[in-house]
């Protein structure tokens, strides 16, 4: 395999998924939002958006935190360190990758 | 997708500005030091007048962005947090705060001086037409860091009053009454408006259990 076409398999799958880099790049701007926020931005279902979070809770990536608002349930998210770091290494890794195909 | 990237960034860092309640806020603060130069210029030139201005103004100032913050926290929690959902920001620590801090005080020390510098070289028509100016590149600013027209149409509207100031000729204090006033009104003006629009647009959500 060719060193451009591994940098390219080499990016974290897990960010890279489009429902997800959308998410994390939401969070990233964020300390924290909840889950409605999440639900409008993305417009996902409920559903695909509490499966997408559960995975990257399971990678550590996000921290959820069930609380109330007043009487109203509420479901807080926020990127972790780890996450933070690896959305970072995300967005290097495409830089180099889009600057070596502008320079071809 | 970098760009991508960046537009989320610049939307959700945007959020903050949906509902007009910041612009409301400030606005009544700015709306506030107008009146209060409205009163001085009412009162008799001499010591007490001095006084209440070095004490008046820094409490109005403070006092004012520190409660029409609290206001604004509240009326996000009320209002636009159940239609739209939660968002909270990073703070800035460290280096970067006091980094902040510095730039603004520096600024501010820069536009006094400057000020001044026209009221002592007999300039004192253009005094309005520089806070104008200096105040538009401000929400210029903003406009083109979260990409919000609105800012911008804020800071043409500055500079019109600037202008109108000038050409009117007040003196001393209903100059700086008149453009904090006309200002303030301008803004809680721009906010109202996208509070309106953002209430017909939206409606309140629960989350279910």
């Amino acid at each position: 395999m060719s060193s451009d076409l591994r940098a390219v398999t080499d990016v974290d799958r897990l960010i890279h998924e489009p429902s997800r880099l959308l998410i994390v790049t939401i969070l990233y701007a964020a300390s924290q939002v909840d889950f409605l926020f999440l639900l409008r931005e993305t417009g996902l279902t409920k559903g695909n958006l509490s499966a997408h979070l559960s995975r990257l809770e399971q990678a550590g990536y996000v921290q959820i935190e069930k609380t109330f608002r007043g009487k109203v349930p509420q479901t807080l998210i926020s990127l972790t360190p780890t996450g933070r770091e690896a959305f970072e290494n995300y967005r290097k890794q495409l830089k180099q990758i889009i600057k070596r195909i502008s320079d071809e | 997708m970098k760009d991508d990237i960046q537009a989320t960034i610049q939307r959700t860092q945007r959020y903050w500005y949906v509902d007009g309640l910041s612009e409301i806020g400030t606005g009544s603060v700015i709306l506030l030091m107008g009146l209060f130069y409205f009163a001085l210029s009412l009162a008799q030139p001499g010591t007490v007048t001095a006084l209440v201005v070095g004490v008046g103004q820094p409490v109005i100032i403070l006092g004012g962005f520190w409660l029409a913050s609290k206001a604004v926290t509240n009326l996000k929690e009320r209002i636009t947090y159940p239609r739209t959902g939660y968002v909270s920001y990073p703070r800035r620590s460290g280096k970067r705060r006091w980094g902040v801090m510095a730039t603004s005080a520096v600024i501010a020390i820069g536009l006094t001086l400057g000020v001044t510098q026209l009221a002592a070289s007999g300039n004192r028509a253009l005094i309005p037409v520089v806070t104008a100016a200096l105040i538009a590149l401000a929400l210029a600013l903003l406009g083109y860091r979260f990409s919000l027209q609105r800012f911008y149409v804020l800071g043409i509207l500055v500079m019109l009053i600037g202008l109108l100031i000038a050409w009117l000729g007040l003196t001393e204090p209903l100059s700086t009454a008149l453009f904090f006033s006309l200002f303030g009104l301008c803004m809680i003006a721009a906010g109202t408006i996208t509070l309106i629009r953002y209430l017909h647009a939206t409606q309140p959500l629960v989350e279910e259990l």
